[in-house]
């Protein structure tokens, strides 16, 4: 862990809805600086998590984000957080120019300019209802409007879900070119698992409420490493305890959790885990053992 | 107070369809149904000349017919406006929009519950104004047409609009005031129930108002509460006929008089209660819609 500051911190974070429980008393912190990517199956808890931190709903546990508790000071909170949960949730009955202007007067952090520039080049022009525009067109004019606020923690959920890869690609790659600066801290959760790994510093899987794994990304080869194991080898990889394995198209796969690389190399060809092949391996190893931050 | 302003505006250019388009669809209609009338000659006037009142008082009384009419209109609108706008925002999600922004849920349904005593009064009064204007046209018409029928001449018309007009905006905004509970009850309803709190609206004190009937009759009590105050809300504020017999006087400051009168009239007290029972409404409303998040 850096010595940056703390952004958001999460101790014992509980929710539970009737008698679902859906977060169960999570740990987490998240520095200054830094892109998490916060990854789970459908269920996992993850949009819920990220209503805590951004105070769209009340939690047990302990959680701060930048020094508030989100529930409580969602509007103080929000001058310094942006947050993208739905790219369709902008209001349709504006138009462009007119959410410009509505979003300069309320609030304090945005630049109607910079916004601007962002749409420079599109076909998003300003006197376009936003109810005619396209799914695409309303990620971009979105995405236009929070990178435009002067943010130092940016929560997107599922920002690019029903684009097309073109716009998936050049969601991604504007946001790390345009936005991102040493300041920001970015929150990311998506299923589009591999098309975000680039762009992560660190990453958290949660699985039915509970985070299996907190950890830079550039930590994952020195502790996971995925072999192909040889026919011959299967029993001697069996020895050695793998955390995951499976047989694809007749080769073996198998994942294994701080073994020396040195026993790992004589098996089969060595390599670290995808980001996608490492989530599939953390939600569906079967010890129940969880990854440590 | 910018952002106030800006929220308050929104709700404008959300629900604009109701107290801008279609008054002015309304106003046309009238218009037109009333120049084909008197240009087709169906227009009569069965009043012998003697009570033909002269053109000032006919007009003060046209002019604030006319602000009566549109503050039923006002109200009605209101009504529908505040049956949908506090959930408004959870159509296409648009409630995750609204609180990505720094704006606490309580200061945005301030600013629903404020755009009726503010842009959507403005609007109902200049569209009350351009009736009365419209009106004015029409006693030219009808004065050249039918002779017994006089019309102010054009500088008393514009005092007389300038006088009565002042006098219906405060109207229509005290209007607004009175009837401000029962446009919190059913934005209240709206927060909780949707599209439902229209017939909630009607239902909840309907149901109340039967069982009161009922234990009158079953216990042999005198008197019903419930439905005696809320007949007694409803009727508004403002005895109409003595408003019209004022604007009918002779009086060349009647307007403002009958404003006096409106003022010395008005039940303060109640006036008091209902705006604190809608500041409550407006206020739990507010805590309900921090706790919710699903569209």
């Amino acid at each position: 862990m850096t010595d940056a500051p703390v952004i958001a911190s999460a101790r014992g974070l509980t929710k539970s809805f009737g008698r679902k429980t859906v977060l169960h008393g999570i740990d987490f912190t998240i520095p200054a600086g830094r892109i998490y990517g916060l990854l789970g199956l459908n269920g996992a808890g993850k949009t819920t998590t990220l209503n805590t931190l951004l105070g769209l709903t009340d939690c047990g546990g302990r959680i701060e984000v930048l020094g508030l508790d989100p529930f409580r000071h969602r509007a103080k909170l929000m001058n310094d957080v942006a947050f993208v949960s739905d790219v369709a949730s902008l209001p349709r009955y504006l138009k462009v120019r007119q959410l410009f202007d509505l979003v300069s007067a309320i609030h304090p952090r945005f630049d109607r300019q910079t916004a601007e520039t962002f749409l420079e080049g599109t076909d998003l022009k300003p006197g376009l209802k936003i109810k005619t525009l396209s799914k695409g067109m309303l990620a971009q004019l979105h995405l236009a409007v929070v990178m435009a606020i002067d943010a130092k923690l940016l929560v997107l959920d599922e920002p690019t879900l029903g684009l097309d890869i073109v716009y998936r690609k050049r969601f991604y790659r504007r946001l790390l070119e345009d936005y991102m600066a040493e300041d920001r801290t970015l929150l990311i959760t998506t299923h589009q698992v591999d098309e975000i790994a680039q762009i992560l510093s660190d990453i958290m899987f949660l699985k039915d409420g509970e985070i299996i794994l907190d950890m830079p990304v550039d930590e994952i080869g020195g502790r996971f490493a995925q072999v192909i194991v040889e026919q011959d080898r299967l029993a001697d990889a069996e020895r050695l305890g793998p955390i995951y394995a499976e047989t694809r198209f007749g080769q073996t796969a198998m994942v294994f959790e701080r073994t020396p690389p040195e026993q790992l190399e004589p098996l089969g060809q060595v390599s670290t885990p995808s980001l996608s092949d490492l989530f599939v391996t953390m939600v569906q190893r079967e010890d129940g053992a969880r990854g440590e931050a | 107070m910018r952002a106030m302003t800006a929220l308050v505006e929104r709700e404008f250019y959300e629900h604009r369809g109701a107290f801008l388009y279609a008054p002015i669809v309304l106003l046309i209609i009238m218009t037109v149904a009333i120049l084909f009338a008197m240009l087709s000659g169906r227009a009569e006037f069965d009043l012998p000349p003697t009570q033909i009142p002269l053109g000032d008082a006919v007009y003060r009384v046209a002019v604030g017919g006319a602000f009566l009419i549109w503050s039923v209109y006002l109200i009605v609108g209101l009504f529908f406006y505040y049956a949908d706008s506090f959930s408004a925002d959870r159509r296409n999600n648009t409630l995750l929009f609204w609180k990505s922004m720094p704006q606490s849920d309580l200061r945005i349904l301030t600013s629903k519950a404020l755009a009726g005593i503010t842009i959507f009064l403005a609007l109902i009064s200049v569209f009350a104004i351009v009736t009365a204007i419209i009106i004015y046209g029409v006693l030219l018409i009808a004065s050249s047409l039918f002779p017994v029928i006089t019309a102010p001449d054009p500088i008393g018309a514009l005092w007389n609009l300038f006088q009565t007009g002042i006098v219906g905006v405060f109207f229509l905004a005290l209007t607004v005031l009175w009837y401000a509970p029962g446009l919190a009850w059913v934005a209240g309803l709206s927060t909780l129930f949707r599209r439902w709190s229209i017939p909630l609206a009607f239902l909840i004190p309907g149901t109340v108002i039967l069982l009161e009937y009922l234990n009158t009759i079953r216990s042999s009590v005198d008197g019903r509460p419930v439905a005696d105050y809320l007949g007694w809300r409803f009727e508004g504020f403002v005895d109409q006929t003595q408003a019209f017999t004022i604007l009918f006087g002779q009086n060349d400051n009647a307007p403002f008089a009958l404003l006096r009168s409106i003022l010395a009239d008005i039940d303060w007290m109640q006036m008091g209660i209902g705006l604190v029972f809608t500041a409550v409404v407006v206020y739990l409303a507010s805590e309900y819609r921090r706790r919710r998040i699903e569209a």
